[in-house]
């Protein structure tokens, strides 16, 4: 059918499908920032146009329907390589981080103030009603259509973007926007679907619809004849490589307990074979022709049935190690399985696993004597809690697209972990690091599940073995169902108090639910003890934690990576003690939490398999948090609601995360100056939108007394720059920031002494000067750095000025921080609502303010998301009921408090680069316990599982 | 998966062309979205029929609005009653309001259903287009010999052969009740009362999730009625409890209707458990009842035209 439509202003004309849908059509001519985040659900809103001036899912609009229409597209805003006034307040703003649906939502914003240049608040969320937006929360979209309507007025801005810190400092700690801002939000190409050749096979995957099972055959013969299939892998064919997926240092700990393809599927959704064809049609025919016969067998699907006697073992083969075998390894080995199908479990060192019993890991540890204290103390209070399964539901799908060339194999990867990626493909094809090529592109929302290596193995695999170029893309089912999510915990927490409120003994058992495969099955759990105990002036404290395999989707990497559920299950404990012993919450809070100086004994008993580090309190922000937040949340003063049905509370929950892993992590930059005298700082780091890239650039501005715009950051490709563990445990800022720093004093110590050199004279008379160049403070001679770079580099000089720089440490950089909730809880109906939500953080030096604002927004709100309303449900035989976006239920705009702060707490950090610590994982530790202490303030039930549903209130009400 | 799209220039060419395999297209949200029950090898595209837009003021009482009145365009009429409104604002997102139809929604009646309840209690009516003749399941090409003719052809082809189709309006309750036999029939517009007090009320995990029950409650004519939509269950009138209802009711009359109600099979499922949602609804209906009875007793009714009130 000839379809004619104006798009972006220009008459275009196509011969095309009527069925297919317009954002199709849209992407085939070239306007790839109309994105698919759900598959045609209708929900996210990444494929938002205008058609006739009205906004529409593309998705859900024919080609066929759009003839005679006039379209336009978020690249058609803006002129010519200028961005128009919205695209630039919303990087103003500090919005624009993972971006996946920025250009939607930068069209919507345009739309509005099109039709309404002085829209209320209500009309805004109106607007983006009908966006997902997951990095940022929504709160700083109403401060850019601000910035947006002033520019118009007065022709500046008056409205400030965010706080100044460190005002003596040029760039550092001044909102400036993000180096890759314009990019993101005119929707240039920058995800890896854009970078997909159109020779690209496509990888699908056939999947598990059982929950455990042995693959008792499987039949590719007649998938196999379909044409335009070029390799169907399996079980059979697969590399008899066993790994594990977890993006982790060497030597992980996780085991390795997986093949590419297993001959035992362990949960509905399970790989089972791969299917590389031409085309996305062949591959789905295929996939339906291949015949699998399955073993049944008795799933596990809680912790629970896990660890009950004679419970099916998820894992029943032998095991080895790579290092710290137990001595009775062979006879422990007798007891396993001899059906090959098992496979094995492979260490690298001891994690207390006990594979035969299901425990995937375990460890315990502690200071004092808990027993003692829980027996003289005046109460003790002794709960149990529960938290669901949480999907990190990324706007970007897990997707990868793989092709060799020259004998290389290039792995163009949404990845958080370039060079584990590398790593594990790397085990996978037998292929050494120096012919794998991983470029990290534009991320569009990891939060955790793009630490682990989920489709870059399969992918990059497929290609090595094919010689073809393989694109693979996630449907939103396979997120669910196939990825990774927060492991859910149960948590039992014992807590004793003296009457006074100090805290003098806690307790917590951990039983965690790792699901099928042990990606992070130690750490995750371990966190939630070893961020949230060190919070406690207590010198009882004790942990006992094990982790169960499970027939559940797979658990992984999130966001707070175990925190927000220990903290929640540790906070919710205080308050009810502080409700027994009778003395007021905030007071016992004060009381017992640790403060700069402190000495941290817990430490010693958290190491993971070894003795930890005994450090004392460094920079802490945490009182100032706390008395803060109860000021502006009126605590103490009883709110009363205008229905009688309805009770409001308040609660808050005092937080803290890491910066890093202080002997673990690894970190490096190499930055040289180019001819004329700009400046390539070529990072390891894994910018995933949160601003990585730009605090770089701005480490580097800073120091070498130079214009932003004449850096350039380029992170995450494995062939340009040297080793970096990767953007996970928060390490970004402090590990990739001062790696970038190291870099950039070298490179300012090497430019001194060439410029020395050059001008002949000392080294200690020069100093470096904006805008670039080299002075001297006795001869006021001047050097600008392109002079300088020309001579070096010219035949006689001396050559390129290039440092490298790096950075690993044992030092420990902790922000701290308190989130406080109001709540009205209808004691009638159930239903909650979070009227009022502040978030104080400590993160040192806020390097990019307005992006950390943002960052605790977006964290905040996606815990807001977990603690009421999320959580994937299973039924009897593992499969996921919620698998998608509407029935899992995210918070959106409508869901947002009415009243939303997020502050930034200065405190300057010792170990920071700048004093900077993080900023956006602890942001996810403080919701639940707020909201949980909250509801008890309003209608006196402790709320002990998530999410903590309408139902679960009016039962502990006793209204059914 | 649908295959062929054709346009329709009238409603009367959409009725002609609709047969066993195909649908009609309105906004499309529900017809074309991942994971719908729906599918067709022809979609019969409704978007260019002037007859099925635009909101009217049929008499001072009553309001038409045609079937492809967008969600959002209704909201933005000053002749829609302010109860329909709060019905059509359960569609959370906007985008999608700029493009899901009335007529589409109602005639999907799903059990989670934005509209149905309020339209139930509201005592809405349907004007439908249908075949005079009963429905063979005979196909266009049964019919003309030929499924290529375009949609005037078919209506001149129709004329002569003396079929044409049959305006109807049935109350909605009617509709619900015999979905069956209107399967094929284009529903042009919803009628509306403004002379009527409705309230409702939704509950949904977040506000665009499905919902899990809706209920509305109306009164006029001396009588009471009672719409709900139930996830997984279905969408009921109940109209013994309806014709019941007094002036005088307390929280037990709709605590016994919720936990009694013959004929409600309500499932334990992710929305949460069967004795939850007995209890939610009988609370409900009593907060909408006694919402009624206020504005009732203030001598208060909803007002079509601006939402206003009046004493």
């Amino acid at each position: 059918m000839k379809i004619s439509c104006v798009i972006n202003h220009v008459p275009r004309t196509f011969d095309v499908d009527p069925m297919m849908s317009l954002r199709e059509l849209l992407v085939s001519a070239g306007h790839v920032c109309v994105r698919d985040s759900d598959d045609s659900e209708g929900f996210c809103g990444s494929d938002t146009v205008l058609v006739d001036g009205t906004p529409v899912y593309s998705n859900l609009y024919l080609a066929g329907e759009a003839d005679g229409c006039d379209i336009l597209t978020p690249d058609g805003l803006g002129d010519a390589g200028h961005l128009s006034d919205v695209q630039q307040a919303m990087i103003d703003a500090g919005v624009v981080q993972s971006a996946y649906n920025a250009p939607a939502a930068a069209l919507l914003l345009t739309w509005l103030l099109e039709n309404n240049p002085d829209p209320t608040k209500e009309e805004i969320e109106d607007a983006l009603s009908g966006i997902f937006i997951r990095d940022a929360s929504y709160e700083h979209y109403f401060l850019a259509v601000q910035l947006v309507r002033e520019r118009r007025k007065l022709g500046h801005y008056e409205t400030k973007t965010a706080p100044i810190f460190r005002e003596q400092l040029r760039e550092i700690g001044t909102p400036d926007g993000k180096v890759d801002g314009p990019a993101l939000v005119s929707g240039q190409r920058a995800y890896v679907e854009d970078y997909v050749s159109p020779d690209a096979c496509v990888l699908v995957v056939l999947r598990s619809p059982y929950a455990s099972a042995y693959i008792k055959s499987i039949d590719t013969a007649e998938a196999e004849k379909v044409p335009g299939v070029v390799k169907i892998i399996t079980a059979a064919n697969c590399p008899d490589i066993y790994y594990m997926q977890a993006g982790q240092g060497n030597p992980e700990p996780s085991p390795h307990d997986r093949r590419l393809f297993n001959w035992k599927v362990r949960h509905v959704g399970d790989r089972v074979a791969g299917i590389v064809a031409e085309t996305k049609e062949a591959a789905e025919q295929a996939k339906n022709l291949i015949h699998v016969e399955y073993e049944v067998l008795k799933p596990v699907l809680t912790v629970e049935e896990a660890m009950a006697e004679g419970a099916p073992a998820v894992h029943n083969g032998p095991v080895e190690y790579r290092a710290g075998a137990p001595a009775d390894l062979d006879s422990y080995n007798d007891q396993a399985s001899k059906d090959p199908r098992e496979g094995k479990v492979v260490y690298q060192f001891p994690l207390g696993a006990d594979i035969h019993h299901n425990i995937a890991a375990s460890n315990r540890g502690g200071i004092g004597d808990v027993e003692k204290a829980f027996a003289e103390a005046d109460a003790v209070v002794e709960r149990t809690y529960q938290t669901s399964q949480i999907q990190h539901t990324p706007l970007e799908p897990h997707v990868c697209f793989a092709r060799m060339e020259g004998g290389r194999l290039t792995v163009y990867a949404s990845t958080q972990v370039p060079y584990h990626v590398r790593r594990i493909v790397g085990w996978v094809t037998g292929l050494p690091e120096n012919r794998i090529h991983v470029v990290k592109t534009r991320v569009g929302g990891g939060y955790g599940s793009k630490q682990d290596i989920l489709v870059e193995d399969l992918t990059a695999y497929a290609a090595y073995v094919t010689g073809r170029p393989v694109y693979c893309r996630n449907t939103r089912e396979e997120e669910f169902i196939a990825c990774s999510t927060r492991h859910p915990m149960r948590m039992r927490v014992k807590m004793a108090g003296m009457k006074d409120g100090r805290i003098t003994g806690i307790f917590m058992e951990v039983r965690a639910n790792t699901g099928p495969y042990g990606n992070h099955c130690l750490t995750v759990p371990m966190n939630s003890c070893s961020k949230t105990l060190p919070l406690f002036k207590c010198p009882n404290m004790a942990y006992d934690l094990k982790v169960y395999y499970t027939n559940t989707p797979p658990a992984g990497a999130y966001q707070g990576y175990g925190t927000p559920k220990g903290n929640y299950a540790l906070m919710m404990a205080m308050a009810e003690l502080a409700d027994k012993l009778g003395c007021d919450y905030k007071e016992m809070v004060l009381k017992n939490h640790v403060e700069t100086g402190y000495r941290l004994d817990i430490l010693k008993g958290l190491g993971e398999g070894r003795e930890g580090n005994v450090v004392p309190v460094g920079s802490c922000g945490l009182r100032e948090a706390i008395l803060k937040g109860c000021d502006m949340i009126r605590w103490g003063v009883r709110e009363q609601s205008d229905d009688p049905d309805v009770r409001i509370g308040k609660g808050f929950a005092m937080i803290m995360q890491g910066s890093g892993l202080p002997g673990l992590d690894h970190a490096e930059a190499i930055a040289k100056m180019e001819t004329d005298g700009t400046v390539i700082l070529n990072s390891g780091c894994a910018d995933i939108g949160t601003g990585l890239d730009t605090v770089c650039a701005k480490i580097v501005s800073e120091v070498m007394c130079m214009p932003m715009e004449h850096v350039t950051v380029l992170s995450g490709d494995t062939d340009a720059a040297a080793f970096d563990t990767g953007s996970y445990a928060s390490s970004g800022t402090f590990f990739s920031g001062n790696a970038a720093l190291d870099a950039a004093k070298k490179l300012k110590e090497g430019v001194l002494k060439e410029a020395a050199l050059q001008l002949g004279e000392e080294e200690t008379d020069l100093d470096l000067r904006m805008p670039g160049e080299v002075f001297s403070r006795k001869t006021g001679a001047v050097l600008s750095y392109g002079e300088l770079s020309h001579t070096a580099c010219s035949g006689s000089g001396r050559g390129m000025v290039v440092a490298h720089g790096s950075y690993v440490t044992t030092a420990s950089s902790v922000p701290y921080g308190a989130h406080f909730a109001e709540v009205a809880v209808n004691v009638r109906t159930g239903e909650i609502k979070v009227r009022k939500f502040y978030a104080l953080q400590d993160a040192g030096t806020p390097i990019n303010p307005e992006l950390a604002l943002c960052q605790m927004y977006g964290a905040a709100l996606k815990s807001i998301g977990h603690t009421l309303y999320e959580g994937m449900i299973l039924d009897k035989n593992g499969v996921c009921l919620n698998a998608n976006m509407t029935d899992y239920g995210v918070p959106m705009v409508w869901e947002q408090p009415d009243d939303f702060k997020a502050v930034l707490i200065d405190v300057n950090d010792e170990y920071g680069p700048f004093g900077a610590k993080s900023i956006s994982e602890i942001a996810c530790n403080g919701a639940a316990p707020a909201i949980g202490i909250a509801i008890h303030d309003a209608c006196g039930v402790w709320m002990d599982s998530w999410p903590m549903t309408p139902e679960k209130i009016l039962r502990k009400l006793g209204k059914i | 998966m649908s295959r062929e799209l054709c346009a329709a220039a009238s409603a009367s060419e959409a009725v002609i062309m609709r047969d066993a395999s195909s649908a009609y297209l309105a906004g499309g949200t529900e017809l074309l979205r991942s994971g719908t029950e729906r599918s067709a090898d022809r979609l019969i595209m409704l978007k260019n029929i002037p007859e099925l837009k635009g909101v009217s003021g049929e008499t001072p009482e009553a309001v038409r609005i045609g079937s492809m009145t967008t969600f959002q365009e209704a909201l933005g009429s000053d002749l829609v009653p302010a109860y329909l409104k709060e019905a059509l604002r359960y569609m959370a997102s906007r985008t999608k309001r700029d493009m899901a139809t009335i007529g589409g929604n109602v005639a999907l009646m799903r059990d989670d259903s934005y509209l149905a309840a309020t339209l139930i209690a509201a005592h809405a009516k349907l004007e439908l287009l249908h075949w005079a003749k009963p429905d063979s399941g005979e196909s266009v090409q049964d019919r003309f010999g030929c499924p290529d003719k375009n949609g005037s052809d078919l209506e001149e082809a129709s004329q002569v052969r003396g079929d044409q189709p049959v305006r109807e309006a049935i109350c909605i309750r009617r509709y619900l009740q015999h979905r069956e036999e209107y399967q094929k029939d284009l529903i042009t517009a919803i009628m509306v009362r403004t002379d009527i007090c409705v309230v409702s009320k939704r509950y949904a995990n977040t506000a665009e999730s499905h919902s899990y029950l809706t209920a509305a409650m109306g009164y006029a004519d001396g009588r009471f009625r009672v719409g709900v939509s139930l996830k997984n269950a279905g969408v009921f009138f109940p109209k013994e409890f309806s014709d019941s209802l007094g002036e005088d009711e307390n929280a037990e009359t709709f605590a016994r209707f919720a936990n009694s109600w013959a004929g409600l099979d309500i499932p334990d499922d992710l929305y949460g458990s069967t004795a939850y949602k007995r209890y939610l609804l009988g609370v409900t209906l009593e907060n909408l009842y006694r919402s009624l009875k206020e504005r009732i007793s203030s001598g208060q009714r909803t007002d079509g035209r601006k939402g206003e009130t009046e004493a």
